[in-house]
């Protein structure tokens, strides 16, 4: 027995390659929590939420757990506002946006072409904001966690569709996001 | 599937409730309010009800005993349980009463209460026929829980020099309508029993100095989700553009509190958390003058600024200001002497480094450990005695462990 299973591995027919799989999805991010906002800058024109993208990187597709990377980018929202107050100095234009990119490792569970993922790891938190004239960019890292899940359809040639529906956790920004997408998973990359 | 769906629901839920809602300070409605029409009680009548009482009713928000102390036209008990009680006061007819809230210090309950005393009160060490007769209610005033205080003696130390220093200008963990480092909290901490406070203060990005314990900005602590990263990204205006406190205020700046400080407040001493070495020769000039317009309006009060590392023993010792500017060094002793220090500040989890501390207070300087939180250490460190004031989130707990020692 120990040497039929020594020829398997070792049989350059029947060992399997190092697979990974490459999935890229677009997506519409609405954000449940009420955004933060000052009542300095709460009169204006307040978008909450907008496109999200995704790119993961995972193990096999065949696999029932596989673990894997996640990045992408996500709008978060976006503010406009004409004469906000700022105690001390005055009225200002205000024009502010702000956007995240996560880096997360995922875990999924999938079968019957349903898949589970659970994703931990940090969003880097992007605002760039404009009062007074003056431009600020500014960035910083906060934890997320995500769950999702969503169906598989094969399109043929290793090719897959899967519809997704996210939900995302940004920590210190108090943010809450459900997420529709559509995740285009490419046939698998031989190491 | 269904166990995903309904832990999404549940992390959703949970995502959406904002658990750190304020818990204002109830208010005796118009009504019921007895002092409307009473006769000011002067200060000086007042301290006379200072002392130790004890609870010979209603011991379960108190406690067995309560230290009693005044400050302007207020009373504040503070208790063993960690509650605090502050009363505005007044004559009405032959009576003088008491009306204000209580608190617990460590949670998230408080209400109305009430007290009363004959007029011709006098605590005084041996006189035990002195007793305090009150209610305590829920926040509408309503179904209230009667108590009684029977004078016991005066303070062991009747100085008030023991510095009870509040932490951030006022900690908010249980949900004041204050945030901490912000104008309005800052004397409500003397309400609460504190002589004292700390504040924390950084520079924006063009060289004010600001009122901000963390490095970034969050909205954790700001209302303002486009104000992230360092605080020294912004300057003052954009930020007074882009966030507030979370309590709706704008960020100050250290010249704003000085104002409430003397404006508003009767602390003795006041003590500037440094957060960063580079902050340190902006805020020289602002110390010195502020010590000068205190001196001017008479007031007593130190301000010392936080020497937390070498460089910013270096930046101190760098400004020519430092000569007429105190401070107060966390380091080691050495660093204290080589810093010119007026006051020594260790972290109390080093212990209580007695023989360093008898040095230290040989020299005619102040040694203040930070920060003390628990009675089951803030006690020990009375104990030992070789201290001068103690840096704390819950001044009550301090005040009450202080005073009631016999």
């Amino acid at each position: 027995m120990g040497s039929l299973v020594f020829a398997q591995t070792k049989d350059p027919f029947l060992a399997k390659p190092f697979e990974i799989y490459i999935d890229g999805g677009i997506g519409y991010a609405k954000n449940i929590s009420p955004g933060i906002v000052s009542s300095a800058s709460g009169g204006g024109d307040y978008t909450n939420g907008g496109i999200s993208t995704l790119v993961r990187v995972r193990g096999s597709r065949n696999r029932f757990i596989t673990v894997g990377l996640e990045s992408g980018w996500q709008y978060i929202s976006h503010l406009e506002q004409r004469n906000a107050s700022a105690t001390g100095f005055g009225n200002t234009d205000i024009t502010a946006s702000l956007s995240g990119i996560p880096i997360m490792g995922v875990i999924t569970i999938q079968d019957y072409h349903i898949e589970l993922h659970g994703s931990v790891g940090f969003y880097d938190l992007i605002s760039h904001s404009t009062t007074f004239n003056t431009s600020v960019t500014s960035n910083t890292f906060d934890m997320a966690f995500t769950l999702a899940a969503g169906y598989q359809i094969p399109i043929g040639n290793n090719y897959i569709l899967v519809p997704e529906f996210r939900w995302t956790r940004i920590n210190d920004l108090q943010k809450s996001f459900l997420t529709l997408a559509l995740r285009l998973g490419f046939p698998p990359l031989a190491l | 599937m269904k166990v995903l769906i309904i832990i999404v629901l549940c992390m959703t839920f949970c995502s959406c409730v904002d658990n750190n809602l304020p818990l204002p300070i109830p208010e005796w409605s118009e009504n019921v309010d007895k002092l409307k029409n009473a006769v000011p009680i002067p200060e000086v009548l007042l301290h006379k009800l200072e002392g130790v009482y004890r609870v010979e009713q209603g011991k379960g928000l108190f406690g067995d005993q309560v230290v009693l102390r005044q400050f302007a036209h207020k009373i504040t008990l503070a208790c063993q349980t960690g509650t605090y009680f502050v009363f505005e006061s007044g004559f009405v007819d032959s009576l003088a009463i008491f009306q204000g809230y209580w608190r617990f210090d460590l949670g998230t309950q408080t209400g109305l209460a009430e007290l009363k005393v004959k007029k011709d009160f006098n605590a005084q060490t041996g006189d035990t026929s002195l007793v305090l007769s009150g209610s305590y209610y829920g926040n509408k005033g309503i179904n209230g829980t009667p108590f009684e205080l029977k004078f016991i003696r005066k303070f062991k130390d009747t100085s008030n020099t023991f510095l009870i220093l509040d932490h951030h200008g006022g900690r908010n963990e249980y949900g004041l309508p204050y945030s901490e480092n912000s104008l309005g909290i800052i004397p409500i901490a003397e309400e609460i029993g504190a002589n004292g406070i700390e504040l924390d203060v950084r520079l924006t990005k063009d060289n004010v100095p600001i009122l901000f314990h963390d490095d970034n900005l969050s909205t954790n602590l700001v209302n303002g989700e486009f104000a992230i990263g360092p605080v020294n990204n912004y300057t003052l205006a954009q930020l007074r553009a882009l966030c507030t406190l979370k309590d709706g205020s704008p960020i100050p700046t250290l010249q704003e509190a000085f104002d409430v400080i003397l404006s508003k407040t009767s602390y003795q001493s006041l003590w500037l958390d440094i957060k960063t070495p580079e902050t340190v020769s902006y805020v020289l000039p602002l110390q010195i003058a502020f010590l000068k317009q205190a001196k001017l309006s008479g007031r007593a009060i130190e301000c010392w600024v936080g020497l937390t590392s070498d460089e910013h023993i270096t930046n101190y010792l760098a400004d020519s200001l430092h000569t007429q500017a105190p401070s107060i060094c966390e380091l080691d002793p050495p660093d204290v002497e080589r810093a010119g220090s007026v006051a020594w500040g260790p972290r109390w989890t080093e212990g209580s480094l007695t023989n360093e501390a008898i040095q230290i207070r040989t020299e005619g300087k102040r040694v203040i450990y930070w920060t003390l939180d628990k009675a089951e250490f803030i006690v020990p460190f009375i104990n030992h005695g070789n201290l001068d004031g103690i840096l704390t989130d819950h001044p009550a707990l301090v005040s009450y462990n202080y005073y009631s020692r016999n």
